[in-house]
């Protein structure tokens, strides 16, 4: 994931410049939404562990130490694994999500059909990446979600870098195999 | 390590990118105010940090002078919302007086507890530790009931430096005999005399517990109000009134004439002009079991009266945010170390004292930024009953005297450095639905304070910047109005294909297709420079002539970039090539430029341009 600029200068300056904060936010809020939006399913779940991963950071924010480039992204996207994993030791989580329940998906162009397409897309992904096993759940969606690159992701989940390729190679194998994309109507 | 890259042509990774999803802008900027927030506070907290913001000057927001920037001063506290700004003398302003009030009562946003015992050293003490600066006091009247009581509680708390606000129901058996009604207004006139900071007309009128049952209206309420309200201003104006907080419940199929819902009676009181006779809005909320800042996730449902967040909006909603909202009874239930609770209470059985306590100064916080909160009253602070009414299970004095409420709002003592002005923005709104062409008259408007986060890049903060100008999209109530809805011309037209969002003072130009020899396949909303293609033929300047000096001299084609910044507000239809048009946006110099070249007939290309 781009690193902000001048994301150590913000880290240093956080606690004495509120707009410091803002803009580290404002840069990782989407992602850290998206990923977790993908390992939770529902909006309102998503929501709510999303808010507290923040908090959590917030929290964690004078522990926090920089490390070279990268560091902060791993940081962050590892509080916001644990409170994914937190989640689902709270919840009985049923895995069958109703399209109402689905995040909000971009699209201003889209047509209502497309639209639609659009979250049957989500859910159906969901659904094939949630069967998953759950390393490699975690590093499709810190891949392609949260943006990380695999050094990034070998930092959140305490891996060798290699063994996250492998795992996202095997995972996008298996996920090709059984993916049917929706068709997208012409509106 | 070399990253795994993919190939361009896969449809499972286009669908993986194309399906990520995003959240609501809304719930984006809401937890970025309250992240802001809680940085903010720890700093507050920090003993050695290097701004030291308790050592930053108080400002005595009450002695400040009432001009705007004033009030965004004295919004620092983020209390209260409603400020109108002063009309030209020949407009009335509706509800003006009453929002003055409104302005003169709110230097800050306030808390305090219900007590059972005004003058124990140890309730006094809690209070004080909490920072809390007001006390309630409620006591029932009847035909014996005596003004001493509350004299005596009125003075307890102006002993102890707090305000205090009597909540002072009636019987509802007794309620529609003259005389019993006659001898309760008499009481809260000498309540109100004896120096009440602020007095709650009745209980829970939406209840047959608190009102003669098969009578439960808003309407029958607001009968009440209205002859309280001014009664007690007649005998203290300064006397804040509050509107009874009505039971939160949804149960009124369940028990037809005996419970109404609380938000169809608030929205009763509210229709039947109820809004009128109150200072500030009663809420109650003594029923959560998830943390203050919860919106979901409570066992029972999801009905709004769960969620501390979701009577606030739902009561700003009704009210229409013309006044500002008191809980007069905000508490969390635990049994933790009490016995069990009885089984009507079961719902608060795995409540914890330290949840209690967090919850509460996650309440305060939160009534404290919402700028909708003008007061927040803890239920309670020292009640010690506990059967049937497990009032001891609400107390911040719990069984064995320790306090941990009072430890987690210790650290949240209010005063005037904790929430900076930079967190809000006035923003005027439409007070009522606007339809587009309508003339903006003061009465119209008015302006509250949004956090800054929140306000959109048009608004506008000063109700006199747009006085006089016509609408020209319609405006739904409480939206703010926006610089680039706003002409100084009625144009009674139709407003279609976008005609309503040129910006202010610029103009739309009708283009005919078959002058624009290129678009370069624009969409609606781009940006665009205009090039024109020009034939130029030399004159003599000795001779001046309208014809060329020879006539076998050719034209020089020349191109030139002629607008720059113009928009693309409306395409032509691709069916009719021929007759169809494009719409441009451009200032208004340049659509002097563009008519020229329009009716010149000029060919010109429309180039996309940087933003």
């Amino acid at each position: 994931m781009p690193e902000l600029d001048n994301e150590r200068a913000l880290l240093q300056q956080i606690h004495t410049e509120p707009e410091a904060f803002r803009q580290l936010y404002r840069h990782y809020f989407p992602r850290v939404y998206a990923y977790v939006a993908y390992r939770v399913g529902r909006r309102q779940d998503a929501e709510d562990v999303v808010a507290e991963v923040f908090i959590k950071v917030v929290e964690g924010l004078k522990r926090f130490e920089y490390r070279g480039a990268g560091s902060f992204a791993a940081w962050l996207f590892r509080i916001a694994h644990n409170q994914v994993n937190q989640f689902y030791r709270e919840q009985q989580v049923n895995q069958q999500i109703s399209l109402d329940e689905i995040p909000d998906i971009p699209g201003d162009m889209l047509s209502p059909d497309q639209a639609l397409v659009r979250r049957e897309n989500f859910a159906h992904l969901f659904a094939l990446i949630t069967a998953l096993p759950p390393r490699r759940q975690e590093i499709i969606t810190l891949r392609f979600f949260a943006g990380l690159r695999n050094q990034e992701i070998a930092a959140v989940l305490n891996l060798d870098e290699r063994t996250v390729a492998s795992h996202l190679s095997r995972a996008l194998d298996d996920l090709r195999s059984q993916y049917e994309p929706e068709k997208e109507h012409e509106s | 390590m070399k990253e795994n890259h993919q190939p361009v042509n896969d449809a499972l990774i286009d669908d993986l990118v194309a399906s990520t999803p995003q959240a609501n802008p809304e719930f984006e900027r809401q937890l970025e105010d309250r992240l802001m927030l809680e940085l903010y506070t720890e700093k507050h907290e920090r003993k050695n940090d290097m701004i030291h913001i308790q050592n930053a000057p108080v400002r005595p927001v009450s002695k400040l002078p009432l001009t705007l920037a004033a009030a965004v001063l004295a919004l620092i506290l983020v209390s209260s919302v409603l400020v109108f700004r002063s009309a030209p003398s020949s407009q009335p302003i509706m509800g003006a007086q009453a929002t003055d009030r409104v302005i003169s009562f709110q230097s800050s946003f306030e808390y305090g507890g219900q007590v059972f015992n005004t003058y124990s050293d140890q309730t006094i003490s809690a209070m004080q530790r909490s920072g809390m600066t007001w006390m309630k006091y409620q006591e029932g009247y009847g035909m014996e009931t005596k003004i001493e009581p509350l004299q005596r509680a009125i003075k307890d708390a102006h002993d102890n430096n707090f305000k205090i606000l009597l909540t002072l129901p009636g019987s509802p058996t007794e309620l529609k005999q003259e005389e019993y009604f006659n001898g309760y207004l008499n009481w809260l006139a000498e309540a109100a005399a004896s120096g009440a900071d602020a007095i709650e007309v009745w209980v829970e009128p939406n209840i047959d517990r608190s009102w003669p049952r098969g009578e439960i209206s808003g309407a029958a309420y607001v009968d009440l109000l209205r002859q309280a309200y001014e009664t007690i201003k007649l005998a203290n104006p300064d006397t804040l009134v509050i509107s009874a907080a009505p039971a939160p419940t949804g149960a009124e199929s369940a028990f037809p004439g005996q419970v109404m819902n609380d938000d169809r009676w608030l929205r009763e009181v509210v229709e039947s002009g109820g809004l009128e006779y109150l200072d500030c809005v009663g809420v109650q909320y003594v029923e959560g079991v998830v943390p203050t800042g919860k919106t979901s996730g409570d066992p029972r449902d999801n009905y709004y009266t769960r969620y501390f967040g979701g009577m606030v909006a739902a009561y700003q909603e009704i009210t229409g945010a013309q006044k500002p909202l008191c809980f007069t009874s905000l508490g969390y239930l635990t049994d933790d170390d009490l016995p069990a609770l009885p089984a009507p209470f079961a719902w608060a059985e795995n409540v914890t004292v330290g949840q209690q306590a967090a919850w509460l100064a996650q309440a305060v916080r939160l009534a404290a930024v919402s700028g909708k909160v003008q007061l927040m009253i803890v239920w309670n602070v020292d009640f010690t009953e506990y059967d049937a009414a497990p009032f001891a299970g609400y107390a911040m004095i719990r069984p064995d005297g320790s306090c941990p409420a009072c430890d987690a709002l210790e650290v949240f003592k209010m005063d005037t450095t904790l929430f900076p002005p930079t967190n809000l923005q006035p923003v005027v709104i439409a007070r009522e639905n606007l339809a587009a062409g309508t003339q903006i008259d003061i009465d119209m408007i008015t302006t509250v304070y949004w956090s800054i986060n929140s306000v959109p890049n048009e608004a506008i903060s000063d109700a006199n910047d747009f006085e006089g100008l016509y609408l020209i999209q319609d405006t739904p109530r409480w939206q703010p109005i926006l610089r680039n809805q706003l002409s100084p011309i009625a144009r009674p037209i139709q407003y279609q294909n976008g005609s309503g969002i040129i910006p202010m003072g610029w103009l739309g130009i009708i283009v005919p297709n078959r002058q624009i020899q290129f678009d370069y396949s624009l969409e609606r909303g781009d940006k665009i420079d205009i090039v024109a293609s020009l034939l130029f033929v030399d004159i003599d300047p000795n001779f001046p002539a309208t014809t060329p000096a020879t006539l076998t001299e050719q034209p020089r084609l020349v191109e030139q970039n002629v607008i720059q910044g113009a928009g693309v507000l409306r395409l032509p239809n691709s069916n009719e090539v021929d007759s169809s048009t494009y719409m441009i946006t451009v200032s208004s110099q340049d659509a002097v430029i563009l008519n020229w070249l329009v009716e010149s007939q000029v060919p010109l290309k429309l180039v996309r341009s940087s933003e």
